[in-house]
This record gives C-alpha cells, structure tokens and sequence, in this order.
C-alpha cells in the first residue's frame, strides 16, 4: 500500500467482502428458492417486485451489518457520528478520511446490487434493465443516509437532519422522480435536470458532513446542544433510562429472584412500553404520509394492518433479542458472567427467561391492539369499517363453537411462541458470529445458488422448467420433514448427557409435545381443514403440515442446546 | 463433602492452533490460599473458567467439591463466590438490590457481614451501580462474592481497578480470614508480590503448562539466587549443577539455582569462581526464570498431600 488513501479502502474492503459475498450468495439463493415455490403463470410484475425486495432487504441487511462492524473496529461506544475514530490520528486530511470509506461504500452497494440482480435476471427473469438510473438511485441511497449518520453526534440534531432530509424527499430534491415501465427494470425520468438538482442536495450534504467530521476530529460537536451521543452501541436497558417502582428483589428463593430480575429485564414494563412505542410509531407514520402527501390513500385497514404487524414484529424483536442474555457491551456480543454463573441449572434459567419474555410479547400485542381500537379513529380514515370486518369475524368465529375456536387459538399461540422461540434463538446465534452457523448458511445458499445455476444452464430460463422446479421443490421438503426429528433426537441426546434435562424432564417435554401434535392432527385432518388442503395434496406437503406440530419442542430444545451451548461453551 | 475441594485432572483445552491448556494438573484442598500466577495469556482465566463450569473439559476431567460443575451448575456454583477479571455484575441494579438478588441464591448469606463491608467501603445501598467508578464498583463485586461465606473464593485478578489501600489491607484482611474460617482461596494475579503475601500454595501456568506447582515455603527454601565471579571470562554460559537459569557475560554471571548449594558451589569452584552474593530467590526470579526456560522444563517435585 503505497498511500494512506490505499490503506484506507484496504481496511473497509477488507471488513467487507465476506458480509457483501454473503449478501450476494444469499439474495440469489433466496430469489430462486421464491421462484421454485411460486406459480410459472403468476404475474411477472409480481416476481420482478419480488426481487426487488429481497435485493433491498439484502442489501439493507449489508449496509447494517458492514457498518456496524467497522464501528465496533473503530469507535466502539459511539451509536451516532463518524465511525472511523481510531483513523483520526492518522496523518490523512479529513477530506481523504470522509471520501474514501464514502466512496468504498457507494462502489461496495453497486456491486451488491448489480451482480445478483444481473444473475437473477439471467437466470429467472430476462426483463430489461436501465443501469444508469438504477446505478444512480443505489449511489444516492447509499450517501444521503451515511452523510445523516456520519455528520454529528448529537442525537437531537441527527434527528433534525433526518427530517429536514425527508422534506427534501418528498419533494423529489434528493433522489429523482422516475416512471418504471411495466414488467422491466426501465426507469424514465420526466427531465434529466432533476439529478442535477439530487446531486447539489447530496453534494450540500457532503460538505455538512465534512465539516462535522472535522469538528468530531478535534474532540467538538457542530452542534452543541441536546443530550450529546446516543450509545447505540450497547444494549440499554428500560431502567436505566427512566426511575421505574419495581418491588424489592424477593430474598426468599433463588428461582422469585431470577423472576424478579427478569422482570425487569424483560417484564411488563418492557411489554407496555414496547406496545406504546409500536403503536406511536404506527400513527407517526400514518401522520407523516397523511402529512406529506395528503392525497395517498394509504391509512386503509389493510394497509394500517401491514404497518401495524410490521411494527409489532419490530418491538418482538426489540424484546426477545436479550432472551438469552446476550448483550452488546462496547459493541461487542456477549452473555455476562455474572449471568453464567448464576447458581440455577441451566432448564430452569431458560424456562424462566423464556416464560417472562414470551409473556411480554404477548403483552406487547394486547397494548398494541387495545391503543389502536381506542385511538385508531383519529388517526385512520376507515376505521368503523375496520371495526365493523372485525366485528364480523368475531361472529363467525363463534359460529365454529368453543372447541373448535379453543382449538384454533390454542394452535395459533403456539405457532406465534415456537416462531418467536426459533427467530430469538437464531437471532443469538446470528448476535454470536457462531463460526459454524455462518458456515452452514453459507453452505446451504451455495448449494441453492448451484441448483439454480445448475437448472438454467439445462433449461435456458427457469420459468420453462415448472414441472422440475416442483419435483425439486418437493424432494428438499423432504429434507426439511426429516431434519425436525432428527436435530430433535440430536439434540435431545446432547442435553441429556450434559445433565441440562432429566429423563423426568425428557419424559414431560415428550408428553407436552404429543398433546401439540394431537392438536394439529385434529385440526389438519378435521373435516373442514383436510378438504380445504386438497385431497390430491403432495405427500411431502402432507408430511410436512403433520410433522409440524413437533416445531414447539423442536424450538423448546433448542433454546436449552442453546443455553448450554453459551454457558458451558 | 471431599477434602479436595478443586481436582483438575489432566485438563487441555486448545482455541483454534493454540493450545490454552496442555495436561493441567491442579489441586486445591480446604482451608489454603493458592496462588495462580502466569504471564498474559499463560492460561490462568482458562482454568478458572473450567472450574466454574464456563467451560466444559474436552480432555480431562474437573471436579469441584467431588461434582462436575458443567453437569450441576447450581450445585456446585452455590459454594463458589466469584471475583471476574472484568468485575461483570449487572449494572442496571442499586447495590442494595444487588445484594438482596445475590444473597437469595444463598442460604449462608450474612447481611451483617455485606452491610460491613458496605460501610468500610463508604459504598450507599441506594446507589446504581452504573453510577459507581471502576474502584467501587470493584469493592462491590468483591462484597458480593464474599458475603455468602463461600467455600470456595474464585479470585481473577483481584487487585485490578482496587486503590492501593483496598489491595493491601482489605483484600489480604479478606482472604486471609476467609482461608482461616477453613475455606479455599484461589486467586490469579500478575502481582507477583501479592502473589508472595497471600498465598500458601503457588501455581505457574505458561502457555498452557503448569510449570511450577510447590508450596510457597518450599519455593521460597528450594530457589536460591546466585552472583558470581569467575577468574577468567566465560564466552558461553557456564555450566552448573542445578542452575536453571544463568545470565551475565564475562567475568560477572546471575545464577537461579534449586535444590541442595553443595553441588551448585562445587560446580562454581571447578570454574574458579567465587560467590559475590548469595539469597533466597523472590518469587519474581523464580517466575522469570521458569517462563524463561524453553518449553521442556518440568514442575519440580509437588507437595505430597498439598
């Protein structure tokens, strides 16, 4: 490397490749694994939508996670400003400290863009591509956010930025206004003027930026007022923001003063807060679209529905991603040791931080849907007819009878646990950098991203090979349905020679999952359910909707292989 | 309840290439203070984990007060207090709660004694532990470990973020009692003077090998240190009867010997050298001179009955 601005992008390229070839892996393998599962004679504008959000997701995904990475190599503790503190005492002008990571990250999202759209397109869709706008609405997308997160540290004038940017969007002067044209990838824009007009915004913005990173160099703040820095970085807790009455910590036994402690960990405090703050999200948004642009129709109870699910899923995840007391500390992922050694086994750790969270969540979605019934009215245009469908389906409902309802409800809370329970335990290991699990996805899509590569070469366009993507859709279902009793017996034996479950506990837990699985039986083969499958429906789907009723204890040992594994290493 | 109180037996562990613990023996019975001591990175934290069942034996076998502390955690982790290297107690609680939360864990939890140990460190109940300085917050991780009267006190670098006076007079008033009152200390510094003050009993770990493992009083008696002046000028490090270290040049050589003087001076005297000066090595000389040598070197003979 023979100048700083060399070693510079070496060290972000560096921190980068695996995630961006990941991404790329990982975009194409989930698009194909979309299209085997899709109708060939489904809409082509669907499918192109499709993928356009699985690129954005991954490529949101590699934004998030790149980023964060060089802010734990860097500045561990600050959330907001610019990351690269530890580069400050390098003898590089600020301007070559600002532009070469910006310009690595702007070349970084192109490729993450451009190489798996062009291999699905290739390989799925053969639609028409216009490069330069694309190019040039990702190169914007990637800038304008990174200039607002670089630009200060203080958190009340990051968020003034952000909004003072998102007047700017929605009057088209940040990013041009295009038309797409149907089934394709072709964007047109009424007048070639309005990038000029993107690109003297983003260049303003570089310039508050580079100004603000000098500031931040010499120790200052652009903006001296407000609370200072947000620690993004660290795991917060509800308690250290504001004075909460808790009860004292009961002294009389160990298991009340592991519930006290995770109650205020994640109890109801979080459970009501969480529900509030979702709800508030969901009418700020409603507002600022209703705000910005008054004609849109977008407050409809289907749309309010989508926002309002999205955000609970935001808050679920804000609950359960601590469940297994993995925290972020100077940026970093890890369980205390305080925790660790807590003198409990490691079943009854679990049981209780699953039971007090889960509960939360729980929780969380009644605030949510009592604060929206209450105050929806002001903030949705059709809410009486929202309450009126729902009215509605309450009644017909009750038509089935109380058994058949209990039945339905009972077999919903249990699939809404068990995918909370795997999403907080994958999302630990994801938190952990497990070597193995990276290796395993990375793996897995590799092999996906063959298969697809593997059947276009023989068929041209994947779209022509409908029979073949179901024959290969059905034979790795079948892999699925032998997995769940497999890593079941795996890891069933593990925790039983590590003393993590007794043969009493195996025997309870074996008990509880037969009643769940008499339960989905019954209600896969009641009289109203089994015809609504189709009677001529594959014997791997069939095997597949049976075998599922075992999730909840697949979920249910692998949140205790999970302690384990963190506890004892 | 076994008098061993801590049985490590044949114990390696390796991360990636690099092996942290090679055939580690280890015992600790009631009523000692056993110091650890190892440069960094030795393998001394690895060890203390194992104990705690933080991490499970791959090869060997770890048994504290006769159990496997990865099979019954709640078990044996109810006779162990814990001292952790990076003080980690949760710092969303008040002290005061931290105390309550702790003490329901353990039934010979003695209020009187935390509440006196608050009051010598000037520490407030009320006060969040967040707040507390990397000091304070010491002291307190310290109270908590202590204040169940454990049979076992795990000690990871106990005088780290402790002020001077803490370390010398509290932290020793601490361990010494608690080793009186017939309970086992185990604690790992680089401090090798502290090492020296408190303990009965010394381990040295380097990479990943026990290399010395002898009562203090038996090193203290069994390591002597050596000045030398040779009549003629050595060109290469001169060979002596029980040496196990040598340095100097020249006329002027340092010598680190063990075992018996007898032989260590009939060697010097067929060099023609005479003795400047003659002592007990400090520990730090032993130290140096153990982690110096090159990975063959052997513990000397171990304390029978420890």
């Amino acid at each position: 490397m023979k100048s700083p601005s060399q070693a510079l992008a070496w060290s972000t390229i560096y921190l980068s490749w695996p995630v961006l070839l990941t991404q790329i892996v990982g975009a194409v393998s989930i698009i194909f694994l979309i299209s085997l599962s899709l109708d060939p004679e489904i809409d082509s504008t669907e499918s192109i939508h499709i993928v356009d959000f699985v690129l954005i997701a991954s490529l949101v995904f590699l934004y998030s996670v790149v980023l964060s990475k060089k802010q734990r190599a860097g500045n561990a503790t600050a959330g907001l400003g610019f990351p690269y503190t530890t580069e400050f005492s390098l003898p590089v002008s600020t301007l070559t400290l600002l532009v070469v990571p910006l310009l690595c990250f702007c070349a970084l999202t192109q490729v993450a863009i451009f190489v798996p759209g062009l291999i699905v397109n290739l390989l799925v869709l053969d639609a028409e591509v216009s490069v330069f706008p694309i190019s040039f609405l990702v190169f914007q997308y990637t800038i304008i956010p990174l200039m607002l997160t670089w630009w200060t540290q203080n958190g009340l004038a990051s968020i003034a930025g952000w909004l003072i940017a998102l007047i700017l969007y929605m009057n088209g002067l940040l990013i041009p206004e295009f038309t797409r044209m149907e089934n394709s990838w072709v964007l047109v824009t009424e007048s070639s003027s309005s990038y000029i007009v993107s690109l003297f915004f983003t260049a303003v913005l570089i310039l508050i930026a580079y100004f603000g990173v000098k500031q931040q160099r010499s120790g200052e703040l652009l903006l001296n007022f407000g609370n200072g820095r947000a620690m993004l970085g660290d795991t917060q807790h509800l308690r250290s923001w504001m004075p909460l009455p808790t009860p004292a910590c009961p002294t009389s036994s160990a298991i009340r003063a592991e519930i006290w402690k995770e109650r205020q960990l994640h109890g109801e405090y979080n459970a009501l807060f969480g529900g509030l703050a979702g709800v508030a999200a969901t009418f700020t948004i409603l507002s600022i679209i209703q705000f910005f642009v008054p004609g849109a129709n977008i407050p409809k109870f289907s749309n309010v529905v989508v926002l309002a699910m999205g955000m609970y899923v935001a808050v679920c995840t804000s609950l359960i991603v601590t469940l297994f007391g993995v925290r972020y500390k100077n940026g970093v992922a890890n369980v205390s040791v305080h925790d660790k050694t807590t003198p409990l086994n490691t079943a009854q750790l679990t049981l209780i931080r699953t039971s007090v969270t889960l509960g939360s969540t729980l929780i969380a979605g009644l605030v949510m849907a009592v604060s929206i019934w209450f105050f929806g009215p002001y903030f949705i245009n059709d809410f009486a007819e929202m309450r009126a469908l729902i009215l509605e389906f309450l009644q017909t409902l009750s038509e089935l009878g109380i058994a058949s309802v209990t039945l339905r409800v009972v077999l919903i809370l249990f699939a809404f646990l068990t995918g909370l329970l795997l999403y907080a335990t994958f999302l630990t290991w994801f938190m952990l950098q497990s070597k193995k699990m990276s290796i395993g996805l990375l793996l897995i899509s590799a092999y996906i991203f063959l298969v697809a590569t593997g059947l276009s070469a023989l068929f041209g366009n994947l779209k022509d090979s409908y029979v073949l993507q179901a024959s290969v859709f059905q034979s790795h279902l079948w892999i699925v349905i032998f997995f769940i009793p497999t890593s079941i017996i795996i890891m069933s034996r593990s925790l039983l020679k590590n003393g993590v479950i007794s043969a009493k506990g195996t025997m309870l837990l074996a008990v509880m999952a037969l009643l769940v699985q008499v339960l989905n039986l019954t209600w896969l083969f009641g009289a109203n359910n089994y015809d609504v499958l189709q009677l001529d429906i594959s014997a791997a789907h069939l095997s597949y909707l049976s075998m599922q009723g075992f999730l909840p204890l697949l979920a249910a040992i692998f949140a205790l292989w999970t302690s384990d594994r963190i506890r004892h290493g | 309840m076994s008098e061993l109180v801590v049985e490590v037996n044949n114990l390696s562990r390796s991360f990636g290439k690099t092996k942290a613990l090679d055939c580690v023996d280890f015992q600790a019975s009631r009523g000692k203070v056993y110091g650890l001591v190892g440069a960094n990175g030795a393998g001394k934290t690895t060890l203390i984990k194992h104990m705690l069942g933080l991490m499970r034996a791959k090869s060997g076998t770890v048994r504290i007060f006769g159990e496997d502390p990865v099979q019954n955690p709640q078990g044996v982790l109810k006779h162990i207090g814990y001292l952790s290297e990076d003080r980690d107690i949760p710092d969303w609680m008040s002290i005061d709660e931290l105390m309550r939360y702790t003490g329901a864990y353990h039934s010979s939890w003695d209020q009187g004694y935390a509440d006196e140990l608050l009051e010598t460190f000037t520490l407030d109940p009320n006060k969040k532990i967040s707040s507390l300085s990397r000091g304070m917050r010491a002291q307190v991780a310290l109270i908590s470990a202590i204040s169940h009267r454990p049979d076992l006190l795990i000690l990871d670098e106990p005088s780290s973020g402790l002020d001077a006076v803490v370390r010398k007079d509290i932290l020793n008033a601490v361990v010494r009692t608690i080793s009186e009152e017939g309970r086992t200390v185990i604690f790992s510094s680089h401090l090798l003077d502290e090492v020296e003050r408190l303990s009965d009993h010394v381990t040295m770990i380097h990479n990943g090998r026990v290399t010395l493992d002898s009562s203090l009083e038996l090193i203290n008696n069994s390591y002597h240190y050596s000045s030398i002046r040779f009549e003629n000028t050595q060109t290469t490090a001169p060979e002596l009867t029980d040496a196990v270290i040598v340095s100097g040049d020249g006329r002027f050589w340092s010598v680190i010997h063990h075992g018996s003087v007898e032989p260590f001076h009939d060697s010097i005297e067929n060099l023609r050298g005479e003795i400047v000066e003659s002592r007990n090595a400090t520990l730090e000389e032993v130290f140096v001179s153990r982690a110096s040598r090159r990975n063959g070197s052997h513990p000397i003979a171990t304390e029978v009955g420890k």
